[in-house]
């Protein structure tokens, strides 16, 4: 756990930051989110003491970070900031060795370590240790950089607008990525961003700052929801509807489907058929091949007449899809009730427009 | 960055060749006689008598070495203290100071120290340990200057201590410039310190300033032949130490 207690930094005659009080859970994924200038990456500084608090106190589980050398204070907190800074003379493994070198762990366990690393950030240690920063593309770089701040395994991690430098789907892909990283080590984050959607994404909590102060603290939900004054709902954007969306799964909210097998025929559909609902056509695995209405099954000679066909990996939705992204999906293909299958495109149930303006 | 193994190649086969050369021109009277005959017929003295060669080659590459050598500790020292956080002060002080001071020439230098020092050695050494200072310390300062911001947070962010981030980073990263500052000192050094000979520092100077007084250009051109083919020689040996220290980092 991270707090922070009346912190405040002065430059000359502007505070930074103003008797900041925030406390982080151990495991959260915080962010902290504000305008150039707020104070954000003054506040993310002040955790490691790259910059000294005028005033207030940091504490890291109950103890005084004041208490500490700077150096062992860093070398037991993670760091990866926008520019990277990987070292042009050291080779990725030398890079990513560099805490645990400071430590003076062994070297068997350095370069286990390493492996261990550049597999956990999709790199191939066979074909990355070696290499030397010039040789990284952009993303590689910034992966063996998060590597690198991982590298000692410390509780805490600081970032500073780590994917700030990418091209969006470079930036889109090791977000994801480091999402599964995180659901899988539970570090303790800290992460400065300008961007409210990769904050969005990304966040347990955020914590938005103008002018050194902490204007609202809270989970991304509630955010959206209940923004705190005008400058909160202006920099949330005017989709926050949307980004709401995006934050919720469809798991909890689709239903059961009526579905009908091939072989069943036309009698069996129109026995089963409720007006205002469809009807999913699914073959002997539950595969679904298309969707019948109440109005296709009137005069219709046989099933596959009344049928409109569709592609299950189109157009169908999984149950961890987002909100927003089942909705966009609904609106590209006109459906007002989408199918929800799993990864062979067996249907699993449905999730209608009403489910989704609902939640 | 860059391995650049072919110009180590070149420099090595380079060296094959100036060393044997410059070794049997230092040790062998009669080659000279024996090319200067036929070119100055009527000089009574084809070879600079007064000294061996091996003896002023010697006597050159002292001066040089320890002019040099002091320039190279100094000037290092110095472009890192003033590139510390608590040296910065002085910093925009020795920067000018290492540019403006190589507008100066070295004749000028020597002029100057020897009403203080005297005669001899010592302001031969002050001269050339002065003005090979100035290179070195403005290459080590640009080369500390021009490290990447990002580099230097990210190396004090992972619990770098200075002088850990000095040696493990700032010095590994500015050597190939510091090291192309060394470079330039020590040959202009291995020029200029001819220059001595006109004090009484010994020296290859020695025989080009007798040519000179004397009228023998035999002896002129022997001192100036030893010391461009000395100078060479220094310029690839240190040339090739660059190379290696790029692959090395």
């Amino acid at each position: 756990m991270i707090s922070l207690s009346g912190v405040t930094k002065r430059y000359g005659e502007t505070l930074a930051v103003k008797a900041l009080d925030l406390s982080i859970e151990s495991g959260e994924f915080t962010v902290l989110i504000g305008p150039s200038g707020c104070g954000k990456s003054t506040t993310l500084r002040m955790v490691n003491r790259l910059i000294e608090a005028t005033a207030g106190k940091i504490e890291i589980d109950g103890e005084d970070i004041a208490s500490y050398r700077p150096e062992e204070l860093r070398r037991r907190i993670g760091y990866a900031i926008q520019s990277v800074g990987l070292f042009p003379h050291m080779t990725v493994e030398k890079n990513i060795a560099v805490v645990p070198t400071l430590l003076k762990w062994d070297e068997a366990r350095i370069k286990h370590r390493v492996g261990e690393l550049l597999e956990l950030l999709s790199l191939d240690p066979a074909i990355y240790s070696e290499k030397y920063p010039s040789q990284l593309s952009g993303g590689e770089a910034q992966r063996v950089g998060v590597a690198r701040a991982l590298a000692a395994d410390p509780a805490i991690l600081l970032m500073d607008e780590p994917f700030g430098a990418l091209d969006p789907i470079t930036r889109e892909s090791l977000q994801r990525e480091f999402l599964r990283v995180q659901r899988e080590l539970k570090k303790t984050i800290l992460f400065v961003t300008h961007d409210i959607d990769e904050a969005m994404a990304m966040a347990s909590k955020i914590a938005i700052m103008r002018d050194g102060s902490l204007i609202q603290y809270a989970a991304p939900e509630e955010i959206l929801e209940s923004p705190a004054d005008r400058f909160v709902r202006e920099f949330i954007g005017a989709d926050s509807a949307l980004k709401r969306l995006a934050l919720l799964k469809v798991g909890p909210l689709f239903k059961r489907a009526k579905s009908i097998k091939e072989r069943e025929g036309l009698v069996a559909a129109k026995e089963r058929i409720v007006e205002g609902e469809n009807l999913w056509l699914t073959d002997e695995k539950g595969v679904v091949k298309g969707w019948i209405s109440p109005r296709s099954l009137t005069g219709a000679e046989d099933l596959t007449e009344a049928t409109t066909s569709l592609d299950p990996r189109a157009a169908g939705i999984a149950k961890d899809d987002n909100l927003r992204d089942a909705l966009s999906t609904m609106v590209k293909f006109g459906f007002r009730t989408a199918p929800v299958v799993d990864k062979g495109g067996i249907l699993l149930g449905e999730l209608s427009l009403s489910a989704i303006l609902e939640a | 960055m860059v391995f650049d193994n072919a110009a180590k190649r070149r420099a090595l086969k380079a060296l094959l060749l100036l060393l044997p050369l410059f070794a049997l021109l230092t040790l062998s009277t009669s080659l000279w006689e024996s090319a200067f005959g036929p070119l100055f017929p009527r000089l009574e003295q084809l070879v600079y008598p007064l000294a061996s060669f091996p003896l002023l080659v010697g006597e050159h590459l002292l001066l040089v070495g320890l002019s040099s050598g002091a320039a190279i500790l100094i000037g290092i020292t110095l472009g890192i203290l003033v590139t510390r956080p608590w040296g910065r002060d002085l910093l925009p002080a020795a920067s000018s100071l290492a540019s403006m001071g190589q507008t100066f020439p070295p004749v000028a230098v020597l002029a100057l120290a020897v009403p203080v020092v005297g005669f001899g050695f010592a302001p031969t050494f002050i001269a050339l340990f002065l003005y090979g200072l100035l290179p070195i310390l403005a290459n080590t300062i640009s080369g500390m200057e021009s490290l990447d911001d990002g580099i230097l947070e990210a190396a004090r962010g992972m619990g770098m201590t200075r002088s850990q981030c000095l040696f493990r980073v700032e010095l590994p990263l500015a050597a190939p410039v510091i090291l192309a500052g060394v470079r330039i000192s020590t040959v202009i050094n291995t020029g200029t310190a001819a220059l001595g000979a006109t004090i009484g520092a010994g020296g290859l100077g020695k025989p080009i300033i007798a040519g000179l007084i004397g009228d023998n250009p035999a002896y002129i051109l022997e001192g100036a032949i030893l010391v461009a083919l000395l100078a060479i020689i220094i310029d690839t040996i240190l040339g090739m130490v660059s190379v290696a220290r790029v692959e090395g980092v």
